[in-house]
């Protein structure tokens, strides 16, 4: 996952008055225009994706673009057909127990690099940026073929372990989160005998809480989204809901069932969008994530 | 400190949970369990698993899921599967040759519900003796088996088209059943109302591939299986009829597989001929009306010699590293020779392992009547494939597959298409001899 | 402040961690053992499940293992040497390159133009960078789904809007649509290139734009050699992180073949075959573990080339507010107003 964070700290600027008002409305509709158009073009696969959810065969055969009747029950299909709920605690627990590992153990790990010291940090940490470099697809099937040896594949342990090595770029976060703390805390922290990890647990980390829901959010978001992990690391009775969906629904004979699969896929799209409306805010200023997959 | 403190519980848990992982792996040490690589319930009921856990109390049945990649893992892991569910046909020769299934011989000695002489022919699939596939030890056994190369006509499409049905009797040639299936072929540019032909490749390209190759007296392999030639004129000619096949669009390809799926596209009376063998009788047999207006017809032939070889011959195998062997056979006694066996003739999915039971197959209804005749007399037909030791057949799927599609899209003549699968296969074939000998 | 980094050298803001006000006693605080226990997770697995792999491919990558029998053994380099006689590895090598030349450019552009447009005062502008960015955040199955329904030959509501306009039916998830149908995935995720490249301009202040208009520069020309010059260091990281996001490319192919079921890395089209697409291929549908492996440690050495070329060319270009500090690199030094925050 390649994510670029900006200091939530920094203020918007503000935007002075354009130099000359009717101009600016002028240069204001050019820039509605295109929005406007590129904004719905982007709807677009959306929106079809929920039409054909509630189509039925014959409404897709006819060509309409649109069902005329709402066929709610292909939802309830798309739960039992599968086995969508297990599929998808499996997705919930994967992605939510990585991502409180890998919160934690980077926001540790960041801590050490931003508050202590000692020789060969600096080289220490050039390696954390430059594993981010690395494409994770190149570690990932040597490290399936490893784990198959010692017998961690078919289990859910590879997701605990990946969660407790972190992530380079939370650590990153971090760092530059607790870096900007002030160091007062620290001696004060000392005056009252706190050791360096009472003192990040109660002192720094509390303080911390922005990166920590980030970092939280992305982890988590992008296990729901992993694909290729449980493909590969799980077997097809006990994997996520993103490679249980995508090996379709079909009719005992073999046939393809297409409302079904939209339905299932706008439920497994729907708690990212959520999460997403509800964190806009954070999503679109604070941190970015760009799929890695 | 805290930190250290910490740090080793954390180490001491990561410990833990690999430890305890290796140990909750698939395998098991347990002497009671038994782990089968097989699909339950569908292949393996529950009932054919209760009879078994009543027979020997204190056993239970753990099943993992067929899947290749699973199994590679609990080798490498040293914990293999008690019992693995497999194709013999098309992976009985590369098994052996890696030394990974048991020599059955002994088991057979010593049984009683098992024996050799009530085993079908098509359990010579199972053999190997190092060198040709057919005869030399047994090494797994067919739960049921089919003729896969002969194929059910739908009437209702025949009629439709007014198109003459193929004899009952005397098998056509494969280029008899290319026309036949264009005139079967109803269709407006891309969007069809009715598809003439699904060949026999659905369940293993490369298995209809020999199978064609060997009616004409050629075969894909050279004599010690360490090349495959598909510029060979037997094999080029199977090559070119295939692509021949996909540039008329009359059924489906590698390159575009019927969006519906097969049989269900028969079924729906949109497809005239269906190269799957008896086994479909039995997914017949719930569907009333399509059991009104379907036919079996003995296997096409390719070049002279008439041929009608399973196609999968699906069974199981025990893994020589197999923790629970002879509670293996004891199941394989009970699935292969006891009631599960009759259950499953009885039901019509397919041909008994065990001769004395092609009896049980049924024949209430017209259709099942028609087909029992016409797989009686293509019994005599029967013959066992030739696969290498020295490359996966789903390796040999996968670049016939691969390459066929290449061929599809761009046109490609049959000689090139050879030479690229050629190209594909022959460095797979030198490892696999490299890793084996 | 972004993770990009000057020629490879990261700086974080100088905010240095010990108080000025205690020397003697703040380096009696860092015992060497508390800062590798704090870092002791990372450093274990980065060892563990980034090393060790590398190493183990690299080791494989020297072998014929097959995945299956125990007995393989050492080949040199024979592994890298059939790369270059295998047509399917490059032919997937040059699809990748065309891959990744078609959307990293024009997701970049795009990205930034939507990011000028979002940037102005306009009204809904939280609304639109939300609607505009909400694909972004789609799963990748999500995605590839959504754009397989939309682009069925039968049913997909492109065929529909084209057959508007008289052309007839396409069969588009198949070649050569099928590629066209690969980038469209993609270019819909251009939200995430946008955002970076808005939290870019949102950090370049006004005043110096401001100042260059009154200075009688035409918006091209602020454009151009104010805003673009202090965006490239945002730029240059969006080049390597596309880069080395579309060289993996893998489940969008492989869930947009035609085929019905359980997709399968062997029935993917040509003109989608990417590069991880055959090395999959080569490890699980062939099971040339030592083939693929090497096939492997070619993409990951390709990719550090590519990086170390890519800051090479752009240390020119590329220009950074706060150099000063690090040790000498070639670095051009621009005569700009010091960026106060």
């Amino acid at each position: 996952m390649t994510v670029l964070e900006r200091p939530a700290t920094l203020p918007t600027p503000a935007l002075g008055p354009a130099p000359s008002r009717r101009a600016g409305r002028r240069r204001r509709r050019a820039v509605y225009v295109p929005l406007v158009v590129i904004a719905v073009a982007f709807l677009i696969p959306l929106v079809w994706l929920v039409s054909i959810s509630l189509n039925d065969d014959a409404g897709l055969a006819s060509g309409s673009l649109l069902p005329k009747t709402l066929h709610w029950s292909n939802y309830r299909d798309a739960v039992t057909l599968i086995p969508f709920g297990r599929y998808a605690v499996t997705s919930l627990l994967l992605a939510g127990v990585h991502a409180v590992l890998a919160t934690l153990s980077s926001a540790m790990v960041g801590f050490g690099f931003a508050r202590l010291r000692a020789r060969g940090k600096g080289v220490l940490f050039m390696i954390v940026i430059a594993t981010m470099m690395v494409p994770a697809i190149v570690t990932l099937i040597p490290t399936y073929l490893i784990f198959a040896r010692i017998g961690l594949v078919y289990t859910y342990w590879p997701w605990v372990l990946w969660g407790l090595g972190g992530s380079a770029f939370l650590i990153f976060l971090f760092r530059q989160a607790f870096s900007a703390m002030p160091s007062d805390l620290e001696d004060a922290a000392i005056i009252d005998g706190c050791g360096w990890m009472r003192m990040f647990v109660s002192v720094f980390l509390p303080l911390a809480k922005a990166p920590c829901l980030a970092g939280f959010i992305l982890t988590f978001t992008g296990g729901w989204a992993d694909f290729i992990s449980p493909s590969l690391f799980l077997s097809n009775d006990q994997t996520t809901l993103a490679v249980g969906l995508s090996a379709g629904y079909t009719t005992p004979a073999g046939t393809p069932l297409y409302t079904t699969l939209a339905a299932g896929a706008v439920l497994y799209i729907l708690p990212v969008l959520v999460i997403f409306l509800v964190l806009q805010r954070g999503f679109v200023n604070g941190f970015v994530t760009s799929g890695m997959k | 400190m805290g930190a250290t403190l910490t740090r080793r519980r954390l180490l001491a848990g990561a410990a833990g949970a690999a430890a305890a992982a290796a140990l909750g792996g698939c395998g098991t040490d347990d002497p009671n369990t038994l782990v089968v690589m097989g699909n339950n319930p569908a292949e393996v009921t529950d009932q054919d698993v209760a009879e078994f856990v009543h027979a020997h109390p204190g056993v239970t049945v753990k099943f993992v899921a067929v899947d290749q990649s699973l199994l590679t893992a609990m080798f490498a892991a040293g914990n293999p599967p008690d019992l693995v569910r497999d194709q013999g046909v098309n992976n009985t020769p590369y098994l052996v040759a890696r030394d990974l299934a048991e020599n059955l011989d002994p088991y057979f000695a010593r049984s009683t519900a098992l024996s050799v002489d009530k085993l079908a022919p098509a359990n010579d699939v199972w053999r190997y003796d190092g060198s040709r596939q057919g005869s030399g030890p047994r090494y797994g056994l067919v739960k049921d088996y089919s003729q896969d190369a002969m194929f059910w006509c739908n009437t209702t499409v025949f009629d439709a088209a007014g198109v003459d049905l193929p004899s009952t009797t005397e098998p056509i040639d494969y280029d008899e059943w290319l026309d036949l299936a264009r005139r079967l072929t109803k269709r407006n540019g891309a969007q069809y109302r009715t598809y003439g032909l699904v060949p026999p490749f659905d369940n293993s390209l490369s298995a209809g591939f020999i199978n064609m190759v060997s009616s004409a007296g050629g075969s894909i392999f050279s004599e010690d299986f360490s090349t495959v030639d598909f510029s060979s004129p037997e094999a080029a000619a199977a090559l070119r009829w295939y692509l021949t096949y996909a540039a008329d669009q009359v059924g489906s390809t590698v390159a575009r597989p019927l969006p519906a799926g097969s049989s269900p596209t028969f079924s729906a009376d949109q497809l005239a001929m269906l190269g799957y063998g008896y086994w479909f009788s039995g997914l017949v047999s719930a569907d009333d009306t399509l059991a009104k207006d379907v036919m079996f017809f003995p296997a096409p032939r390719f070049g002279p010699k008439r041929t009608s070889p399973c196609l999968a011959g699906t069974g199981f195998w025990i893994p020589k590293r197999a923790k629970h062997k002879d509670l293996a056979w004891a199941f394989c006694e009970h699935y292969f020779g006891g009631p599960p066996a009759t259950r499953r003739a009885q039901s019509g999915w397919g041909l008994p392992g065990i001769t004395s039971l092609l009896s049980d197959l049924p024949s209430d209804k017209p259709y099942q009547r028609q087909a029992l005749g016409v797989q009686k007399t293509e019994l005599d037909h029967f013959s066992v494939l030739d696969f290498s030791p020295y490359v996966a057949y789903t390796a040999l799927d996968a670049s016939l597959s691969q390459q066929l599609r290449k061929g599809i899209e761009a046109g490609l003549p049959a000689g090139k298409v050879a030479d690229l699968i050629n190209d594909t296969l022959n460095p797979l074939l030198k490892l696999g001899k490299e890793l084996v000998s | 402040m972004t993770a990009t980094q000057t020629g490879g050298t990261l700086r974080v803001p100088a905010r240095t961690t010990a108080g000025t006000s205690s020397a003697a006693r703040g380096w009696r605080r860092y015992r060497p053992a508390t800062f590798y226990g704090f870092i002791a997770p990372w450093l274990a697995g980065f060892v563990l499940l980034t090393l060790f792999p590398l190493g183990y491919a690299l080791w494989l990558s020297t072998t014929n293992y097959d995945g299956m029998t125990g007995r393989y053994r050492y080949v040199g380099l024979d592994n890298y040497t059939a790369i270059a006689s295998d047509p399917d590895a490059l032919h997937a090598l040059a699809r990748t390159g065309l891959y990744t030349l078609g959307t990293v450019p024009l997701s970049i552009a795009f990205g930034l133009l939507l990011a000028v447009l979002l940037n102005q005062q306009i009204r809904a502008r939280g609304a639109f960078r939300a609607l505009i960015y909400l694909p972004a955040v789609v799963p990748i199955v999500g995605s590839a789904l959504c754009f397989k329904m939309l682009f069925n030959a039968d049913f997909g509501a492109v065929n529909a809007v084209i057959g508007l306009v008289g052309i007839p039916p396409v069969d588009w998830l198949s070649d050569p649509g099928v590629f066209v149908v690969l980038v469209a995935v993609t270019l819909w995720g251009v939200g995430a290139s946008m955002i970076i490249s808005l939290s870019g301009l949102q950090g370049i202040p006004r005043e110096l734009q401001e100042a260059a208009r009154v200075d009688g520069a035409g918006a091209w020309q602020v454009f151009s050699k104010i805003t673009l010059p202090l965006l490239s260091p945002i730029i240059l990281f969006q080049v390597i992180t596309g880069i080395i996001g579309s060289v993996q490319g893998f489940v969008a192919p492989l869930l947009l073949t035609a085929s019905s079921g359980t997709a399968s890395v062997t029935s993917v089209p040509q003109s989608t075959y990417l590069y991880m697409i055959h090395v999959y291929a080569q490890y699980f549908a062939y099971g040339r573990f030592g083939y693929a492996s090497a096939l492997l440690w070619v993409l990951f050495v390709l990719i550090l080339l590519l990086t170390v070329v890519i800051f090479r060319v752009s240390a020119r270009a590329v220009f950074y507010e706060n150099a000063p500090d690090t040790p000498t690199r070639r670095r051009r030094t621009r005569e700009t107003p010091e960026v106060t925050r």
